[in-house]
């Protein structure tokens, strides 16, 4: 565990040092410098194998778990999973245009029940009065896009 | 159904319609959060049962009696809850 951590922290140093040559590629002398500095880790390091394994563009990509912006497209699959999920849907029925009345024959009961698992899903709570007019799953799909500023 | 949507109601019925759906969302809020599972379950499908059960109720009378019957259940529910935790 340890050698991991250190082999981690000689590559992060060496990687600062590659940038820095990036930057000034002419000057020879950083350049074979950097060249032994980086083989002597590698030599000297037991866990070769991490070093090597592990590129910058791996790094990279484990270091873009960030906030992904939601779209249009990806709420509407999330409403309409969670409508698949309650028990009562009649998932051949289902669509973004169906009523939860009229079409789907859900009660004032089930839609409260409808509310609850979309704040389940979306993390933030629905007040009672915004509840009441959510009757299609597109009006649930603009709602949630007025929440999390989705425009499209 | 479609008969239910012709109905009318004056505003006192409105209020206390309101009233009935903020109690069972309250009610089903407490339920989800009951850690043990198959007792969470229990609850809920309870709660949804017996609101199932009083939903063709008319009368004023009746409704307020249950509408306190719920309220009751649901503060001995919370009081349950935080002795648990």
């Amino acid at each position: 565990m340890n050698s991991v951590f250190k082999s981690s922290r000689y590559l992060a140093r060496a990687l600062n040092i590659q940038n820095l040559i990036r930057s000034s590629s002419n000057i020879g002398l950083i350049k074979s410098q950097n060249r032994t500095f980086s083989s002597q880790i590698l030599n000297s390091n037991s866990s070769k194998l991490f070093l090597t394994q592990i590129t910058k563009k791996n790094l990279e990509s484990l270091r873009s778990y960030s906030h992904v912006p939601y779209t249009r497209d990806m709420i509407e699959q999330r409403v309409l999973f969670v409508l698949k999920m309650c028990d009562k849907v009649d998932v051949n029925k289902l669509s973004l245009k169906s009523h939860f009345n009229k079409d789907l024959g859900l009660d004032s009961l089930d839609q409260v029940d409808i509310v609850i698992a979309m704040e389940d899903e979306f993390g933030f709570e629905i007040p009672d009065e915004d509840g009441e007019f959510l009757m299609t799953p597109a009006d649930v799909v603009q709602y949630v896009c007025d929440k999390y500023d989705v425009f499209d | 159904m479609m008969k239910a949507d012709k109905i009318v109601l004056n505003l006192k019925q409105f209020m206390l319609r309101r009233e009935v759906l903020k109690a069972y969302k309250d009610i089903l809020k407490a339920c989800y959060s009951i850690q043990d599972d198959s007792y969470r379950n229990e609850m809920i499908n309870w709660t949804r049962h017996d609101f199932k059960m009083n939903k063709n109720l008319t009368d004023e009378a009746g409704i307020k009696i249950s509408l306190t019957r719920a309220k009751m259940s649901l503060k001995e529910l919370q009081t349950s809850i935080n002795m648990a935790k």
